[in-house]
């Protein structure tokens, strides 16, 4: 079995990604506030909804990047 | 002759006098400080318990727990209660006539838990003695008698507290605040019932049954009224601050026909002068809806059994819930053979709200213990509870002249003579 070694880039990009997705996360928890006309505490208080959205946003996102490389790689072929 | 409004504007008056202070000391916070301290620094109030039937050994058990009385006597001319009794209360003197126990001087006070048709002649006498009295449900047989007693007992300066748990549930003390604040708004109307599936029979031999199974006979019990309905009645005069101006109703035996005279299915209406109506239904051969106080305000209902607030106004799902639940429903409903599978359906229904957080209630515990925690108190400080012995009145009148309307077929007037 060979070791798997994750390079300090790569850690960088998928914290970084993690973050992005926290952001839109609550751009959309944001976003609901005023269009539903919510209170603005739900800001916190709606804290893992928002945490929730974030991990599935991610992984989404990771799913994405998944097929792309997979794609990639048949057409090189 | 004293104006009928006059009498209930001072039941209003003695509900608020009072109330603030009792409220203080029903909190089960208080309750446990003052156990405390009642074991380490005062004298024990010595208790008589006249009636240990199962009623009367569940009080008993209470009063065990409790370091700040000591059950000293105990009465009754059924040996197999009293045999029971012994095991929770080894030390306790036995008496088979309640007279020679009341002639003990060393006993402070009495608890009464006898059938309903002894108690009028227990608690004056009792009072006569110079004992303070708990006397459980209903205060006495009739209208006039329950008045006997409360005249007794305002003559003798001593306590009386009846068998009303619900007046120290925390649960029903808390909501009563809440509607004196105005939480629900205007009382619309009152609905309390009390389903259950049971006979209430138990198997003795014949020549025992009147004496095991008192409850289903009318010369000794009112059945449902005295067992059940007074606990339920009083909790709508309490919240209305009102005694009703009219009572009409209908009971009938259409189930347990084995030889009672009691009914086994009611259904009452107690009419207040604003017009608001407290609604009672009692059947004992179902027990679907089980047992329920429903106080319902233009903003909102309590459920008192349930420790519940519904606010007609149902708060909203947070807005990212409801845009979650939006988007989903545009992606599913969409797809013919896909359903929405994480709907946030918790968002939409609406359960209430607690009125007591139920993690700082006694698990357990219906009032009684906190009840009689409240009188051995009282009889200790010798500090009768105006509000508690009234209360305890007004709920047996109520449930008997609820009785009266349903045996004499009529609509009773509030008669001016029994307003205190």
């Amino acid at each position: 079995m060979k070791d798997l070694v994750i390079s300090a880039c790569r850690v960088k990009f998928e914290l970084w990604s993690l973050f992005a997705c926290f952001v839109l996360a609550n751009v959309v928890n944001i976003y609901s506030i005023i269009s539903f006309k919510s209170n603005w505490g739900e800001l916190l208080s709606m804290w893992y909804v928002v945490l929730a959205l974030s991990v599935a946003f991610y992984v989404a996102f990771a799913i994405v990047r998944l097929l792309i490389m997979v794609i990639k790689r048949v057409v090189k072929r | 002759m004293r104006n009928v409004n006059e009498g209930r504007r001072s039941f209003l008056k003695d509900i608020g006098k009072v109330s603030g202070a009792t409220i203080l000391a029903t909190t089960p916070l208080v309750s446990a400080f003052a156990k405390e301290s009642g074991a380490a620094n005062e004298k024990k109030v010595k208790i008589g318990l006249i009636g240990p039937g199962s009623r009367g050994r569940y009080l008993l058990t209470y009063l065990m727990q409790d370091p700040a009385c000591e059950v000293v006597a105990l009465c009754d001319d059924y040996q197999p209660s009293l045999d029971a009794a012994l095991k929770l209360a080894p030390q306790a003197k036995t008496y088979t006539d309640y007279r020679k126990l009341l002639e003990d001087k060393s006993i402070d006070a009495v608890v009464i838990a006898t059938p309903p048709a002894e108690h009028h002649v227990m608690t004056i006498d009792a009072f006569a003695a110079g004992k303070h009295v708990y006397c459980e449900k209903s205060l006495a047989f009739t209208p006039e008698l329950c008045l006997d007693s409360y005249r007794k007992y305002k003559e003798s300066g001593l306590v009386l507290f009846v068998g009303q748990q619900r007046l120290a549930h925390p649960v029903y003390i808390k909501a009563m605040e809440m509607i004196e604040s105005g939480a629900i708004g205007e009382i619309q109307g009152i609905r309390a019932h009390w389903f259950r599936n049971g006979s209430w029979r138990r198997d003795c031999p014949k020549e025992l049954d009147r004496k095991i199974n008192w409850r289903v006979y009318k010369d000794i019990s009112h059945g449902m009224m005295t067992e059940l309905a007074c606990h339920q009645l009083q909790i709508g005069t309490w919240a209305k601050k009102m005694l009703p101006k009219r009572i009409m109703g209908s009971g009938s035996l259409t189930y347990w026909k084995d030889g009672r005279d009691i009914y086994d299915n009611i259904m009452l209406i107690y009419e207040f002068e604003d017009g608001v109506k407290m609604s009672y239904q009692s059947i004992i051969s179902n027990k679907f809806n089980g047992c329920e106080e429903q106080i319902l305000g233009n903003l909102g209902t309590f459920e008192l059994e349930k420790n519940r607030l519904f606010y007609e106004s149902i708060p909203p799902a947070p807005g990212i819930l409801r845009l979650i639940n939006e988007m989903e429903h545009k992606v599913f409903s969409a797809v013919p053979f896909a359903g929405t599978s994480w709907a946030p359906e918790t968002a939409q229904e609406y359960k209430g709200e607690y009125v007591v957080d139920p993690r700082k209630l006694r698990p357990g515990s219906d009032g009684t213990d906190l009840l009689l925690e409240q009188f051995v108190r009282a009889v200790a400080e010798k500090k009768p509870n105006e509000w508690i012995a009234s209360q305890g009145y007004y709920a047996a009148v109520l449930a008997l002249l609820g009785d009266i309307a349903m045996r004499e077929d009529r609509v009773v007037e509030f008669p001016q003579e029994l307003i205190l």
